[in-house]
């Protein structure tokens, strides 16, 4: 059976990512299986300078998934490259360097950087993170505010550019438009939904930044119907993620167009769910006589 | 330190005013588990686990002490002796014993004593004296006499008087003079115990809580405020902690 994919001239050796915020560097999970075995680990998202992120309480616990307001805490680039991305690295996983900066010249900045470094196979621009007051979704909800910071990076992105949306938009299509004519080489789809939580008894909202991110399976239909959307509308790779928790999930997110998928929020559920997906995907494909994965990618049956 | 999912059975669970004793029994040996470390508790209908302090363990069985506070703990305690579950376990960084400090206290409120009894039990060579508080007499006896079989003196306090001394356990910080002094409970309690610690010099430990994501340290989520070299950081409580040097908490 082939589980391959490939993104942009990157050959995935199955379709499982794990997705930026979720999964550190990779090293807390090796404690419990080998990430290597996973298609990619994408980075926690990084900036130019160390970041110490939002004051707690950053998660609530939500119907069918979580709100977390963590507000892009990372090392700072430099660090990374120092320190954590021999590590990635030397797990076989592909390596995905999640960027993200508060104004285009932070992300120019950082693009620049984490594309001279060794070690680094491609670049995922997040411009959708709801959790920081400048930057971030700041400029992944306007199609033209898209298309400049994604023309701005490209010239000195020297790695394959992935360009990850924000679904807090009306019509997500005219965003993985923008990207893609402004130069990324794939789309990944979706970050988490602007969203909050509110205690009833103390009159407060759950999250001391007061709004955060939705994650999980109560995202999941959105995302699908977004995935689709965006595969209509493009015709660069698609990874899809949202809420994804099992094999058939995956499943369903290829269908619709992704040539493969994150899984963020189940990582965070169970240690484990990154690798139980990928089995929970090969069996599947075993069973249902699928001898090539990307097979899938698209094949959504529709009247 | 290497953590696992084990996969325990309720094999008795009490009710003592609104904090219960879950005993749980692992047909695989458990790993080595420190005073002060946590489990990542699955809890059923909930996709979080929930972060418990390890009361008392065996390699085949193990203990915790919970309050029914919120969503997560009260759908967990809402099961029944034979109910399995499982558990990521052991998490965080315990209390650190230190060589040659062996007249210790411990200080603890309610579900906040738990994580101190390991401290006393797994170092049967310490001199410890326990201050203990409680809301009231029935609240006390989730611990049955854990505590007085291993610490040298305990000091039962309890709020209402229902029960040994009517008032806060923190009032008998006075009346000793340890070497280091752990402590768990309401942020309240920690400030008195710092002041208290500073003022004589004492060397004390506490552990943090706070609303956690993946238990591991990925995540990010279950920050806490502690100094390190002069500045604030947000560290994490799960793998930085859940036991941080008394002096560096912010609270």
């Amino acid at each position: 059976m082939n589980m391959k994919t490939v993104i942009a001239g990157v050959e995935f050796k199955n379709p499982i990512i794990t997705a930026s915020g979720t999964f550190g560097f990779g090293r807390e999970y090796n404690n419990f299986y080998d990430v290597g075995s996973l298609g990619g680990i994408c980075s926690k998202g990084l900036t130019i300078e160390p970041r110490q992120g939002n004051q707690p309480v950053r998660i609530a616990e939500t119907p069918s998934g979580m709100l977390n307001s963590v507000g892009l805490q990372n090392p700072g680039v430099e660090y990374f490259i120092q320190n954590e991305l021999p590590f990635m690295k030397s797990t076989g996983a592909v390596v995905i360097a999640n960027a993200a900066g508060g104004c285009e010249s932070d992300y120019v900045s950082i693009v620049k950087l984490l594309s001279d470094a060794e070690g680094v196979d491609m670049i995922e621009m997040n411009i959708s993170c709801p959790n920081v007051k400048k930057g971030g979704m700041a400029f992944g909800v306007d199609p033209d505010g898209v298309a400049q910071i994604v023309k701005a990076v490209r010239k000195v992105c020297k790695k394959p550019l992935i360009v990850k949306l924000t679904p807090n938009v009306s019509d997500i299509t005219k965003n993985a438009l923008a990207a893609q004519n402004a130069g990324a080489d794939a789309i990944s789809l979706i970050n988490t939904v602007a969203a909050m939580a509110v205690d009833y008894k103390t009159r407060r909202p759950v999250l001391k930044a007061v709004t955060g991110g939705l994650s999980g399976p109560a995202v999941k239909p959105i995302a699908l119907r977004m995935v689709y959307e965006c595969y209509k509308a493009v015709n660069i790779p698609i990874i899809g993620m949202g809420g994804i928790v099992s094999g058939t999930d995956a499943a369903e997110f290829m269908l619709c167009g992704a040539a493969a998928v994150q899984v963020g929020t189940a990582n965070i559920f169970e240690p484990y769910a990154a690798i139980n997906i990928l089995n929970e995907l090969t069996n599947l494909c075993e069973r249902d006589n699928i001898t090539n994965v990307q097979t899938l990618i698209g094949g959504l049956k529709v009247d | 330190m290497k953590s696992e999912v084990a996969q325990l059975t309720i094999s008795k669970i009490e009710c003592f005013d609104g904090i219960y004793r879950v005993e749980a029994s692992s047909e695989k040996e458990l790993p080595h588990i420190a005073a002060g470390q946590f489990a990542h508790i699955k809890v059923p209908n909930k996709s979080l686990r929930r972060p418990i302090c390890v009361y008392r363990n065996t390699k085949h069985s193990i203990t915790f002490i919970i309050a029914d506070v919120g969503e997560g703990t009260h759908a967990f305690l809402s099961q029944k002796a034979g109910d399995k579950f499982d558990a990521i376990l052991p998490l965080g960084n315990g209390f650190p014993v230190l060589p040659d400090k062996t007249n210790i206290a411990l200080l603890g409120g309610g579900t906040g004593c738990a994580p101190l009894l390991k401290i006393a039990e797994d170092n049967p060579s310490l001199n410890v004296t326990a201050l203990l508080g409680f809301r009231n007499a029935e609240a006390m006896g989730v611990y049955n006499s854990d505590f007085d079989k291993y610490c040298k003196r305990v000091c039962y306090c309890t709020d209402d008087g229902s029960h040994g001394y009517h008032g806060f356990p923190t009032d008998l910080l006075t009346e000793i003079v340890p070497e280091v002094l752990y402590v768990c409970g309401a942020p309240g309690m920690m400030k008195t115990a710092r002041e208290y610690c500073k003022k004589l010099g004492v060397i004390g430990f506490a552990s943090m809580e706070q609303r956690m994501g993946c238990g591991v340290g990925a995540c990010l989520v279950c920050s806490v405020k502690v100094m390190v070299d002069g500045k604030e950081k947000l560290l994490r409580a799960c793998a930085d902690g859940p036991v941080f040097p008394l002096e560096d908490i912010v609270l």
